[in-house]
């Protein structure tokens, strides 16, 4: 019998393989490497592979999927992956509830905000109750009592609709919490009242959220997830293409199915946080402030805004300014009238989130009089790489469009930081292959710190020129197809009994991305007429930017040869900048000063920015490194 | 003598290595071999492996940037001696190129515009962003045989779409050929917007531009 062959996108994991027509995407996955959840062994039974359809034709649902999903699942796509075969080439989206291992996740931030003075503040009052001889209504009665707090505030349509039967069931004990002057929520009075925070900051690829205790500034909870948009567009620009493809999808400006699908991801992630907390006091009307920081294009997504002018240049934002939107204009899952904050963008591919960034890196050294003559580089490595320098205390900004290849998409066997990854390799002078997984499981696939070490490591052993060219001089290196490829671990190790190969055109890719990259930071160096040497520190911020070994980013020329004692890896900068936030109202100030002095620098349309990036494309001299 | 020459100019472009070029350019020269041979038979057979190389996947974009260095060296030296002798570049057609409206990517139109260059196409490059009413104008106004548009983003190649309508509408669609390109452009995109040429890569771009001046 004839087979055609298909290409499987399995997102958000962002690995692609090709299956035949009569294998099922249960077995696509299971060639992957990918552990899905699948407890009767794929005969339809325990509906626990449940995948979602995002493009393509499958074979129609079986009776055990009809038995599985509701009509409307089965509308939007939801199968059983061992029920469905490709008809054509296809992209799925698998929830995380599938997954039998969680992808690895950056939370932590180095540094704790240590500044409290949060924009919302609470009282606890006692509210005489109405009796024949005191008439008042409720709410006057409720601002009599909080007259001593906070007087002439406004009331949120929605708490007034509340108050009546809030005082009563509280027995007209309540506690009141202002957002500035502004009443937002009214709770029943507990011995130990507690309001929470939530900070977030939405990655293109990866969202991570934290529950904070506003009083304290103690971190309650934090989870953290893909981002569910992947599966329509693994960066920006195609999301914004799939929205101008599918006007189907827009119920109203910025409405769109992108919209609705990171507030759902969010909405989860906030009841994840709730039920780890597992206080029964607690529940979402206690979270009564927010804080989303994400690139332009997200913080317009979240925010319910056109991007459909961010696809195309000038690039222009729909907003800049510091926006404050009532948690339930957007649906999020937190007290209806919080006032979410979202803090100024820059330009139409420097966001909030780099502003966010710049809190707990860049000032530091802008505030502080013995620091501000320091010279200081501070770069958020993702799918788009924002890199800002600080000089005679002046910052200029610049975005890089650099990629999704070290989130491993483009890669032949590349893969997001996820169990049985690569993250390390090492070639000994004997020219021995080591290498090292996450989570010590057999290898299936290689995550982008490996392929950076791999790709510096190649090159120090000489085994790539300054081209990116492969030099036929080891015996892991071979030709197959005209393509030169090398086999970082031969099938017999492997965890899918595949060889996993680096290709020539996986090395391209990620010299494409470092480029980008190198570019800006030379674009940046030469506007402010300084050397690489000149910067007292490199700060490097970002999930990638975390796990990646700087020396491989050196020696393949993705940054500059500096110090290492210059070079600080901070995690999830732009994380901790959104909880700063969320706790102290100065921290809002200085977002917005230090969004109004930044001086961007649009590097696509640089005079100097072709000439760069394609000197950047290369590899530098060995003998820098030494 | 002339064909190790030659064989010499040609392989330091396929090997990437620009400071060879100019050195044998030099020696050709100092050897009495006429520029215009040097070219013909020493560095266009050299960019014309490069480009194969680059459409069957075993080369990529360092090492087409790299021939293109090379290629532009060893011309500062052949230009000087062209124009010594009066001699201009024997013109294959003229080709007017650039990258639409809302799209500042530069890299890919113009290596295409270097392979062109290369194989003695004359190329006029209007540069990026460029308004649909530049490329109407500048049509009328050069009269070239090719118009090469290039778009970047599926957010962009919708203007290539509009270039071409707009070249109807000012009544000259018929003078020029359309070409069009960009890693989100593909056959059938082209086939629907009524382009006359699309090629996959610089390579491609050449043999089509051959086939359109011929048609």
């Amino acid at each position: 019998m004839d087979f055609r062959y298909h290409t499987i996108h399995l997102q958000p994991i962002g690995r692609r393989i090709q299956i035949r027509s009569d294998q099922s995407l249960l077995e696509a996955a299971q060639l992957a490497g990918i552990e899905l959840t699948s407890i009767c062994g794929g005969v339809g039974v325990c509906e626990s592979c449940r995948v979602r359809l995002i493009e393509g034709e499958l074979s129609p649902p079986t009776i055990d999927e009809q038995n599985a999903f509701s009509v409307t699942e089965i509308q939007q796509g939801f199968r059983l992956a061992c029920q469905a075969y490709p008809r054509t080439d296809i992209v799925i989206d698998i929830p995380p509830e599938s997954l039998s291992t969680s992808q690895r996740l950056q939370l932590e931030s180095q540094q704790k905000p240590s500044e409290i003075d949060p924009i919302v503040h609470h009282n606890s009052v006692e509210i005489s109750p109405p009796s024949i001889n005191d008439l008042r209504s409720d709410l006057t009665r409720l601002r009599d009592a909080l007259k001593p707090f906070c007087e002439n505030f406004a009331v949120d349509y929605s708490i007034l609709q509340k108050i009546p039967s809030l005082c009563r069931a509280s027995n007209w004990s309540i506690q009141a919490v202002f957002h500035d002057k502004k009443l937002i929520q009214i709770l029943p009075n507990t011995p130990k009242p507690k309001i929470l925070g939530l900070a977030v900051d939405i990655g293109t690829t990866k969202v991570a959220a934290y529950l904070l205790d506003l009083e304290t500034g103690e971190i309650l909870s934090q989870a953290g997830s893909m981002n569910p948009q992947i599966a329509f567009g693994e960066d920006v620009i195609s999301r914004i293409s799939y929205l101008i493809t599918h006007p189907e999808q827009k119920h109203q400006p910025g409405n769109n199915l992108l919209h609705q699908r990171i507030i759902e991801g969010l909405n989860k992630l906030i009841d994840k946080m709730l039920a780890e907390i597992n206080d029964s006091s607690l529940s979402y009307e206690n979270i009564v402030d927010a804080v989303v920081v994400g690139n332009t294009a997200m913080h317009h997504l979240f925010a319910g805004l056109s991007v459909e002018q961010l696809g195309i240049s000038p690039y222009v934002p729909a907003v800049s300014e510091a926006l404050y939107i009532p948690a339930k204009e957007l649906g999020l899952n937190i007290a209806p009238a919080a006032l979410i904050y979202l803090p100024p963008n820059i330009a139409g591919y420097v966001g909030a989130d780099h502003v966010a960034m710049l809190l707990p890196t860049i000032y530091p050294y802008y505030s502080d009089p013995q620091k501000i003559s320091s010279t200081v580089m501070a770069i958020d490595i993702g799918t788009n790489t924002e890199i800002s320098l600080l000089h005679n205390q002046k910052i200029t900004s610049c975005s890089c469009a650099s990629g999704p290849a070290f989130e491993g998409a483009h890669i032949q066997f590349g893969m997001r930081a996820a169990p049985g990854a690569i993250e390390k390799v090492q070639i000994t002078p004997e020219n021995n292959i080591l290498y090292k997984t996450i989570a010590d499981q057999a290898p299936v696939g290689i995550c982008g710190s490996g392929i950076l070490d791999a790709i510096a490591e190649m090159y120090t052993a000489n085994l790539l020129d300054a081209k990116g060219m492969f030099l036929n001089n080891h015996p892991n290196i071979r030709i197959q197809n005209r393509n030169m490829e090398f086999v970082l671990v031969p099938a017999e190790k492997s965890g899918h009994h595949q060889d996993i190969v680096l290709t020539r055109r996986d090395v391209n890719e990620i010299q494409l991305a470092k480029g980008a990259i190198r570019a800006g930071i030379n674009i940046l160096l030469m506007e402010a007429k300084l050397q690489p040497q000149d910067l007292d520190a490199f700060i490097i911020a970002g999930a990638f930017g975390t796990y990646i070994d700087v020396k491989s980013a050196m020696k393949i020329g993705m940054f500059p040869f500096l110090p290492l004692e210059k070079c600080q890896q901070v995690g999830n900068a732009a994380g901790l900048g959104a909880r700063q936030m969320l706790l102290s109202k100065r921290y809002r100030q200085i977002a917005s000063e230090l969004s109004n002095q930044i001086q961007y620098i649009e590097l696509s349309n640089h005079p100097k920015f072709s000439d760069e990036f394609s000197k950047s494309l290369f590899f530098p001299s060995k003998e820098l490194s030494k | 003598m002339s064909q190790e020459i030659f064989a010499k100019l040609t392989n330091s472009l396929v090997d990437g290595d620009p400071d060879a070029t100019f050195e044998a350019t030099k020696e050709a020269l100092a050897a009495g071999i006429e520029p215009m041979a040097i070219i013909k038979e020493g560095l266009i057979p050299g960019m014309n492996i490069v480009g194969e190389k680059f459409s069957c996947g075993e080369y990529f974009l360092p090492d087409l940037i790299i021939a293109a260095d090379g290629m532009q060296k060893a011309m500062t030296l052949l230009e000087p001696e062209l124009l010594k002798r009066q001699q201009a570049i024997e013109s294959a057609g003229t080709v007017l190129l650039g990258t639409v409206k809302g799209d500042i990517h530069e890299i890919g139109k113009s290596l295409v515009g270097t392979m062109l260059s290369a194989n003695g196409f004359k190329v006029h490059d209007l540069g990026v962003d460029v308004p649909t009413e530049t490329f109407v104008a500048k049509v009328q106004e050069m009269k070239p045989d090719i118009l090469g548009l290039s778009a970047l983003l599926t957010t962009t190649m919708v203007m290539q779409r509009e270039v071409i309508k707009a070249l109807a509408e000012a009544g000259i669609r018929d003078k020029v050929k359309v070409m069009v390109g960009g890693a989100p452009v593909t056959r059938s995109w082209a086939e629907e917007i009524g382009a006359d040429g699309y090629a996959e890569d610089a390579m491609g771009a050449v043999q089509i531009a051959r086939q359109l001046v011929s048609k």
